[in-house]
């Protein structure tokens, strides 16, 4: 006969894996939890007061609505950002409610040497309304979102890099298992490029990693490119792209798999303008909602842009060049960004000097009908931004590193601020 | 001398260092995935550490840190139907021990069996007959009546039946649905 306690305590003890878990982190996060709970409670105490006293009139006034928050609610001014004063070092989003800013944590560094990648990552699970601390200050050299909760991040050792992914909004990190190659990315995994162990110094390899399992396993079938350090692979309409730099020729070219990454069909862009002295640079890719891609890619005194349309071939597709982009002035800092608008408009950064300010901002060109690109000028974005991103669900976002300003757009042309740093 | 907050954090430590293996197989048992299995530890002790100040009693916080594992699982299960990504390209498992085959066969059948049982039943399963609680104690961890965990317990347990068969005999489960009580 087979106790039932017999069959559990077997089960239980299948050679588990050693735990992750440390007393004093754990205890910390304890801790910190603790100062939220007590901060929120004063918080409802004091706005439960606040209401009594001003009554309704405060909620019927009129207020103006943040976009990229559509469906969140109102508010009266955007939300105001923890750690007034910091910069921010990097902006990341799941959709336009789910929201992560790395900020600075050394004001000194303003005025002298300090380590930049200390940062104290914050997040808003409300459109940006609200912030809070996400772990204490961690030494990371970048962060990418998964998801609404799920991020990962290059971890800084010294000259060591880790990567740790975290699957509760930034507040406790994992340590990443690395296991055997897998055929393709599998569904609800994420493809992504890394060095191979003890190979720092390597191009980065194609990866799939499940923030769920914090497992990292390479792809069996590699694109045929010495890929760019790009951690985060784009993906759109069920395709994956990664850029590079063709081995042979040493000019640059973009990877695409329709199947998850089990196989990959490489274009090298040939006619591509000739390259910088030292090295040609990789393309900066652009995807929208559909199979349409945008390749640009900056030489030494030009740039080209390529359009990839699904032609149905065997191939899935093809680039074709954009000769209306050539009429965009090329600047000196060869600025290779662009973005594809929520109705598919291709729009190209020029890096231009700003009057009066000792700093550059851009001006932005978009994509005619018949293939000419005009200076067009964004609502309510200013030229003072990072390139711009856009989450798979189509919200648009970025930060100025002028006044340290989230700025939110649900199409790429209408812009609002979300969050601002004072 | 030592501080009050350095104090607790070696109370913490100690609690964690000799309940963690405890707690993180009962995971394990509930859930079929150690990083699984290490989360909702993780969750489990975060909030013990949070109410570190207010509980004291190893009783209290034993169950007191079961019951924060239970919960938290059974949420994210009911987050799961819903939203978790599911892998459909399986990574390779941990490699098993150096137990003989049979031995390993039986596991293996019983963890697949395990994962058959829905899991608010799995769960009752796992606090009445690996924890060793009372009807009334598993009411108490997952916040129900103890009717509820007799009626659990019986269908976690004809589900076990049903797919082992005749490893799992009979006088095992006779009365199994009423235990000590």
């Amino acid at each position: 006969m087979t106790e039932l306690r017999d069959l559990f305590e077997a089960a239980a003890n299948s050679a588990p894996p050693p735990s992750r878990l440390v007393a004093d982190e754990l205890y910390a996060a304890g801790r910190r939890r603790r100062r939220r709970q007590t901060a929120a409670n004063f918080a409802v105490a004091v706005a439960l007061v606040m209401t009594a006293g001003t009554g309704i009139a405060a909620m019927v006034s009129q207020e103006r609505s943040v976009r990229g928050e559509t469906g969140v609610g109102r508010q009266s001014v955007p939300g105001v950002l923890p750690h007034g004063g910091e910069r921010i070092r990097w902006a990341g989003a799941a959709d336009a409610r789910h929201l992560y800013l790395s900020m600075s944590t050394q004001p000194r560094c303003a005025t002298g040497p300090c380590v930049k990648t200390v940062v104290q990552l914050v997040g808003s699970d409300d459109g940006g309304r609200t912030w809070s601390d996400r772990g204490g200050p961690i030494d990371a050299a970048s962060f990418e979102v998964l998801g609404p909760s799920r991020l990962l991040a290059v971890v800084l050792h010294g000259s060591q890099r880790t990567l740790q992914t975290s699957t509760d909004g930034g507040r406790t990190w994992h340590m990443l298992d690395r296991v055997p190659p897998v055929a393709a990315v599998p569904t609800g995994s994420i493809a992504m490029c890394w060095p191979e162990p003890n190979k720092a110094a390597s191009p980065c390899r194609m990866h799939a990693l499940d923030p769920g399992s914090h497992r990292i396993a390479p792809l069996t079938n590699q694109p045929a490119l010495t890929l760019s350090d790009d951690v985060r692979v784009e993906e759109s309409a069920g395709r994956l792209w990664a850029s590079g730099i063709d081995p042979p020729t040493g000019r640059p070219g973009v990877a695409v798999s329709r199947d998850a990454g089990g196989t990959w069909s490489t274009h090298v862009f040939a006619d591509a303008p000739s390259c910088a002295r030292d090295r040609c640079l990789a393309p900066y890719l652009a995807t929208g909602d559909g199979a349409t891609g945008y390749s640009v890619v900056v030489g030494a005194q030009h740039r080209a842009v390529y359009r990839y349309v699904d032609d149905g071939s065997q191939d899935g597709g093809s680039w074709q060049r954009v000769s209306g982009a050539d009429s965009v002035p090329a600047d000196q800092s060869r600025s290779p960004q662009s973005f594809v608008t929520s109705d598919g408009t291709h729009v190209l950064f020029e890096s231009v000097p700003q009057r009066d300010r000792d700093l550059d901002g851009y001006r932005w060109w978009a994509a005619g009908s018949d293939g000419t690109y005009e200076a067009v000028e964004p609502d309510g974005l200013p030229a003072t931004v990072y390139p711009i991103r856009r989450t798979s669900d189509g919200w648009f976002y970025t930060t100025s590193y002028d006044d340290e300003v989230l700025y939110g757009s649900t199409d790429g042309w209408h812009w609002s601020p979300v969050a601002r740093g004072s | 001398m030592r501080s009050h907050e350095d104090e607790d954090r070696r109370q913490f430590s100690e609690y964690f260092t000799a309940r963690r293996e405890v707690v993180r197989h009962s995971a394990y048992l509930m859930c079929g995935d150690w990083h699984w299995a290490d989360d909702l530890t993780q969750a489990a002790f975060i909030r013990v550490a949070s109410a570190w100040h207010r509980v004291r009693d190893p009783q209290a916080l034993d169950a007191f840190v079961r019951t924060c594992l239970v919960r938290t699982y059974l949420s994210e299960t009911r987050r799961v139907w819903r939203r978790r990504e599911r892998v459909v390209a399986e990574m390779p498992d941990v490699a098993g021990g150096s137990d003989d085959a049979e031995s390993v066969a039986r596991r293996v059948v019983f963890a697949q069996a395990l994962r058959q049982v829905p899991p608010r039943q799995r769960v009752t399963l796992v606090c009445r007959f690996y924890q060793g609680l009372d009807v009334a104690e598993t009411a108490v961890a997952l916040g129900c009546s103890e009717g509820t965990v007799k009626s659990q317990t019986s269908k976690g347990l004809a589900t076990l039946r049903k797919v082992l068969g005749d490893a799992l005999s009979v006088p095992v489960l006779a009365g199994a649905t009423g235990g000590k009580e």
